[in-house]
């Protein structure tokens, strides 16, 4: 197996909730200590609900949010304190395409020089000429014709803005794009649109995803593997078709049988498990296992210890139910 | 829509084949390009108020450029037997007690409190960017620092500082500047941070921090950019403010010495012999009154005009 | 008789730069006790078709055209005048009409408690005392499962998570027993194991209340798991309708088709080849008196530039508008 582009070890976000001049303040453990590998070409996708700090993740690895603890290595180099030259060349390869469409491009400037921007930072391409050809060529790339060059974002709808902040994206041939939730602000119509589009240019350039959504359906479609996450913690990671037929975690059995099946026959005859209680706070976290206070098959170890990502089978699993195995 | 009547189509089959596509217009933009202050002037022009404000202003100070070059009189030209005169053709203001004509005195005035009033406004639109801006973007404790340093400044009255510092550097165009720039930076500056704090948690100032883009770079091109609308509506709002304050001064005595006259020290000078003559006091006093409302009003249009959400 | 029942329903909005119709010439029955599910993505009318019956327009839309009547009671806005339409919707909304909107934050009164806001309802249209209203609410609270009624009752919105919240909206909903429950992407905000719980929680409550349910949702997996009969809308129009096994099974309409092959379904043993429908949702500013869909549909004949397609009936509950269904069409609809 390929070395991986992309691990992490141990990786801790932890946020500063409120406290004021005398107050201390709150620790919200939104990444509580996740490790996952990542190899060339793949696309690993991250799933779980609000708050199990999947985002978290994606923005620690492009350095929007500053690690706690643990290493984010790329390539083997850990980035996490990295600075100038390394620097510079690790934002040429890790990337990112944001979630809202609406939100992610700056309303001032045109689609030309949106995408330009990242060439005149990086100082890729000399002369305006080679920067204006590379531009229409990413048009081209993402569906777009060439002369919108000179138009502003409020005037495409959301499908084509998103593609050209994928364009944008692609400007620096970075080699591991995060995709936080890329699909989620657009029409049922579009996202296919997208989700074909990031197959298609995986395809021709080689670039590793790692997919962080909510809709379980297109991350099953698009991912090789996908990691599920619950309140910081990563508690199952496998291959995308395998994960789906049988789930092993109590958690992501959960989860895989609450997701809309569009099938009418199918949907109405599937059992479906409901999980007691409310979501816990991560600021005070269940202590030993987080998913105990939910889970069905919970036992009285599951609150003194936290259970480790440990491998059963071909999957890696965090639950004592496989321990003995 | 008038859904009663059907058109009388004749269904043939030629109409059935394919249509070409180049005759759909799947990808096409729906709106043609404008950018977003182009947008913001059709609104504006829709304000009427708005819009009269503008011309007034424009007009005042294409008077106040012109008239003092055509006109026969000088600001500090003495005529004692026409003093104290009333509205004539040749004195269309009158003249005060020195027979000076008043129109062009108010015109000077004019050149004079607008210029204040402008370059007063633009000082402290760039320190205010800058101070706030840095607040804004590095916040954290050198934001908490500078703000405290604001809320300190903030607490004391602007008028103090203005007379503080007039008196200081005895009364003259550069002190009267000074002092009115350093008192009203701060809300600006207030403004920007706040605008600033917003703007770096959307989603574009995040993408340009992911690409790699410097903080220089990121302040300027895409949080101070798109800061420019609530910014352009405070600076409008400045000049009259610092018109205000520059009027205030010579009102109270220790604006521009005579005979160079701002409207404020026009004011001053009729307000003694105001009971009988009283329209010496009321030309500057409307000039300045009618000058503040147009800025207020034309205020008012540029807010609703740059407000992005009401498109 | 129908619940409720639209006729020829017409909206549009008076913009800067033109009117948008939004909603043109819709016409559809919701029967007591049935859960209609209106499928469509932005720019299809869904929600507007439901805001105009329920006389919630913005300021800038007014209702062209349409006949609309609740249990056989007229509240068509062109037989009223504008006071008597509003006094009359005040009585109908919360009474015999009740909505459920997607947002659960926004949608609850932050300074008001739960007891408040779920009484409030109850006894703007019921003669009752406080007590008596109180007592209803909180036998409410247990019937969409909130743990605990008398104590959280006294609870503010915060104090609940997005699914309680959503759960509190729909007790509201139910407060006065309406007859039809309009439902607009009730579970969109909702995390996938939340959005589960409700919506068993509504298939469940259809057994129990006989509520007519009108479910607004972009979501074909939603529909496809409560609802009887859906509705597919595109650029204003009903473009389809029929039962959820006719409508998945058996799609007439080029836009279904679409979108039902451009979904994910993760049951998919082999994985499935997206196929996307290209272009974006149409400009309702310019748009004709022809097929909405023609632009984006890849069987568009010349004939769908030019006028707007009859409605076809495939059986009692199935129809579709589409020209392919015409007999000159090359290729028939079932291919």
């Amino acid at each position: 197996m390929a070395d991986p582009i992309l691990e992490l070890q141990d990786l801790k976000v932890y946020f500063n909730i409120g406290g004021g001049f005398l107050k201390k303040p709150e620790i919200c453990k939104a990444v509580d200590g996740i490790s996952l590998k990542i190899y060339p070409g793949e696309t690993f996708g991250l799933v779980g609900e609000s708050g199990c700090g999947k985002s978290t993740t994606g923005r620690a690895i492009v350095k929007i949010n500053q690690p706690t603890a643990g290493k984010i290595l790329v390539n083997g180099v850990d980035i996490t304190k990295i600075k100038g030259n390394d620097l510079k060349q690790f934002k040429q390869d890790v990337q990112m395409i944001f979630q809202d469409p609406y939100a992610s491009l700056n309303p001032r400037m045109t689609v030309g020089e949106i995408i330009k921007e990242p060439m005149d930072i990086h100082g890729i391409y000399k002369t305006n000429e080679e920067k204006e050809a590379r531009v229409r060529e990413l048009l081209e790339l993402v569906g777009l014709k060439p002369d919108h060059i000179r138009r502003y974002p409020h005037e495409f709808s959301g499908g084509q803005r998103q593609r050209i902040g994928i364009a944008r994206t692609l400007a620096l041939n970075p080699k591991f794009v995060v995709c936080d939730e890329p699909i989620s602000a657009l029409d049922v119509s579009i996202q296919a649109q997208v989700i074909n589009l990031l197959e298609k240019i995986q395809a021709e350039m080689g670039i590793s995803y790692l997919f962080i959504a909510h809709d379980l359906s297109m991350v099953k479609h698009i991912s090789d593997r996908i990691g599920v996450m619950y309140l910081g913690n990563l508690v199952e990671v496998g291959e995308s078709d395998d994960l789906y037929n049988n789930p092993l975690h109590p958690y992501t059995q959960a989860l895989l049988s609450s997701v809309p099946i569009p099938d009418p026959k199918v949907a109405k005859s599937r059992e479906r498990i409901v999980l007691q209680g409310e979501l816990p706070s991560p600021i005070n976290p269940p202590s030993g296992c987080v998913f105990r206070t939910r889970c069905p098959k919970a036992m009285e170890k599951c609150a003194k210890c936290k259970p480790e990502l440990k491998e059963v089978k071909d999957r890696l699993v965090a639950c004592f139910l496989y321990d003995k195995e | 829509m008038d859904m009663s009547k059907k058109d009388e189509l004749q269904l043939t089959p030629d109409l059935f084949e394919r249509l070409d596509d180049k005759e759909k217009n799947a990808e096409k933009i729906s709106y043609e390009s404008k950018t977003y202050f182009q947008d913001a002037w059709v609104r504006f022009k829709q304000n009427k108020l708005a819009l009269v404000g503008l011309c007034f202003l424009a007009v005042m100070v294409i008077c106040c450029i012109v008239i003092p070059m055509v006109s026969p009189y000088t600001y500090d030209g003495q005529d004692m037997a026409v003093s104290n005169a009333g509205m004539s053709l040749a004195h269309p203001m009158g003249t005060d007690k020195f027979g000076r004509d008043i129109l062009v005195r108010v015109m000077c005035g004019g050149r004079i409190s607008l210029s204040v009033g402008a370059l007063a406004a633009t000082i402290a639109l760039v320190i205010g960017i800058v101070y706030g801006g840095i607040a804004g973007y590095v916040g954290g404790r050198v934001d908490m620092v500078m703000m405290r340093f604001v809320d300190m400044m903030y607490s004391i009255p602007d008028m103090l500082y203005i007379i503080m510092i007039v008196v200081v550097f005895e009364p003259s165009m550069f002190s009267i500047l000074l002092g009115i720039s350093i008192s009203s930076w701060m809300g600006m500056a207030r403004q920007v941070r706040a605008q600033v704090m917003t703007l770096k948690e959307q989603e574009f100032s995040l993408a340009a921090f992911v690409l790699g883009a410097s903080k220089k770079r990121i302040l300027f091109k895409h949080l101070i950019v798109n800061s420019m609308g609530p910014i352009i509506v405070s600076v409008t709002m400045l000049v009259p403010s610092a018109i205000f304050n520059e009027a205030f001064l010579g009102f109270l005595g220790i604006g521009l010495s005579a005979p160079q006259a701002s409207w404020g020290t026009l004011a001053n000078d009729a307000r003694q012999i105001m009971m009988a003559y009283p329209m010496q006091v009321v030309w500057p006093v409307l000039a300045i009154c009618l000058t503040m409302l147009a800025l207020n009003f034309i205020g008012d249009g540029l807010g609703d005009a740059l407000d992005p959400k009401k498109k | 008789m129908a619940m409720l029942d639209i006729k020829h329903l017409s909206t549009e909005f008076s913009t800067e730069n033109g009117t948008v119709q939004a909603v043109r010439d819709v016409t559809i029955q919701v029967e007591k006790g049935e859960i209609l599910g209106i499928v469509g993505e932005s720019g299809s009318g869904k929600s507007q078709t439901m805001y105009s019956v329920m006389g919630l327009l913005a300021a800038n839309g007014r209702v062209a055209q349409g006949d609309i009547s609740i249990d056989g009671r007229d509240i068509s806005p062109k037989n009223y005048s504008k006071k008597e339409y509003d006094d009359l919707m005040s009585d109908i909304r919360g009474n015999d009409m009740a909505m459920i909107f997607q947002d659960p934050m926004t949608f609850l009164n932050p300074v008001l408690t739960i007891e408040q806001q779920l009484t409030e309802p109850i006894l703007n249209h019921n003669d009752i005392s406080k007590e008596e209203a109180r007592a209803r609410a909180i036998e409410l609270m247990k019937k969409v499962g909130i743990p605990s009624p008398e104590k959280r009752i006294k609870q503010y919105p915060f104090q609940f998570s997005g699914g309680m919240r959503q759960r509190i909206i729909i007790a509201m909903a139910l407060a006065c027993n309406p007859k039809v429950i309009i439902a607009d992407e009730p579970t969109t905000a909702l995390d996938v194991t939340i959005q589960a719980q409700v919506l068993d929680l509504i298939a469940n409550l259809k057994k129990e209340i006989d509520s007519s349910i009108i479910m607004i949702t972009h979501d074909l997996g939603v529909v496809a798991s409560i609802c009887d009969r859906i509705a597919i809308m595109y650029g204003g129009k009903i473009v389809e309708i029929g039962t959820a096994e006719e409508i998945f099974y058996e799609p007439k309409h080029p836009y279904t088709k679409g979108l039902l092959s451009c979904i994910a379904n993760p049951e998919d043993k082999v994985k499935k080849e997206l196929h996307p429908i290209p272009g974006s949702p149409p400009d309702l500013l310019n748009i004709g008196n022809w097929c909405p869909f023609v632009d984006r549909c890849e069987k568009a004949m010349k004939v769908c530039k030019m006028q707007m397609p009859d409605e076809k009936s495939y059986s009692s509950t199935h129809s579709c508008s589409c020209w392919l269904a015409h007999p000159l069409a090359k290729e028939g609809n079932g291919e």
